[in-house]
């Protein structure tokens, strides 16, 4: 799965830090999420979809893969 | 969100040092010949003295041969034949160090490993989980290796090493996962 939270986060000008506040997850989580090291589960998915106010299938994609 | 029990924060500072103390004694008590450092004496032997000094009988099949159990003229003898022999001790010492030392490293262990991180969410979870799974298949390949090479009485110290050995194994693999983790994060920083 792959994501454009990076993207998303430079439009609003959030760091890692302060999503990582407003989805109350650590640092790590959103750093690893960006890395394509960790999938999200959905209830974190949507929390992150929300906090960019966008819905769901806009910052994650499904890859030919999964 | 589906929350798993774990021990509180506090519990892992707790737990590293009742670990470390377990390992020591451990350590300390393994490198000595028959230390006897928390054996207790008890005087005329009833049915729970003899009871806990069986208990004690699984320890000492490290010496292998002849086993003589708590002090010389009483317990059990492993006789050449393989058979039991039971004479009631008049007084008889159980070595409690054993003890101690499953309990402190098992307590410590459980508390190291299961205790809420800092910043305590699913991504740790995940990693906490993945380093379990590391460490069941890492501990039973331990285990074939030394299910065939290790043969007789020997085996049994194999055995006892192996009440903690998956615990640890967790220990060690949960905190170099969170700590690259961690270094990752401080190289990719915008």
């Amino acid at each position: 799965m792959k994501n454009n939270i990076r993207v998303e986060r430079a439009i609003l000008r959030l760091t890692q830090e302060e999503l990582a506040k407003r989805v109350s997850v650590s640092r790590q989580t959103i750093n690893a999420i960006e890395a394509d090291k960790y999938v999200p589960s959905t209830v974190l998915a949507l929390k992150i979809a929300r906090v960019f106010g966008k819905p769901l299938e806009n910052v994650f994609f499904l890859e030919d893969t999964d | 969100m589906q929350k798993h029990f774990l021990f509180p924060r506090q519990c892992k500072w707790i737990g590293l040092g009742i670990l470390s103390i377990g390992i020591l004694l451990t350590v300390f008590n393994d490198s000595i010949e028959s230390s006897k450092i928390f054996s207790v004496k008890f005087q005329n032997s009833n049915a729970l003295t003899r009871y806990l000094s069986c208990g004690k009988f699984s320890m000492n099949f490290e010496n292998g041969g002849t086993v003589n159990l708590g002090d010389t003229s009483n317990d059990f003898i492993l006789k050449s034949d393989g058979g039991f022999s039971l004479s009631t001790p008049k007084e008889s010492s159980i070595d409690f160090t054993f003890t101690l030392q499953i309990l402190l490293i098992v307590l410590g262990g459980l508390f190291v490993g299961f205790s809420r991180e800092k910043n305590e969410d699913e991504f740790i979870a995940s990693i906490r989980l993945r380093s379990l799974l590391l460490a069941v298949f890492i501990n039973y390949l331990l285990i074939i290796i030394a299910d065939l090479l290790v043969y007789g009485l020997n085996f049994m110290v194999v055995i006892t090493y192996n009440l903690y050995t998956m615990l640890l194994i967790h220990l060690v693999i949960f905190h170099i996962l969170l700590w690259k983790n961690s270094k990752k994060e401080s190289a990719n920083e915008e």
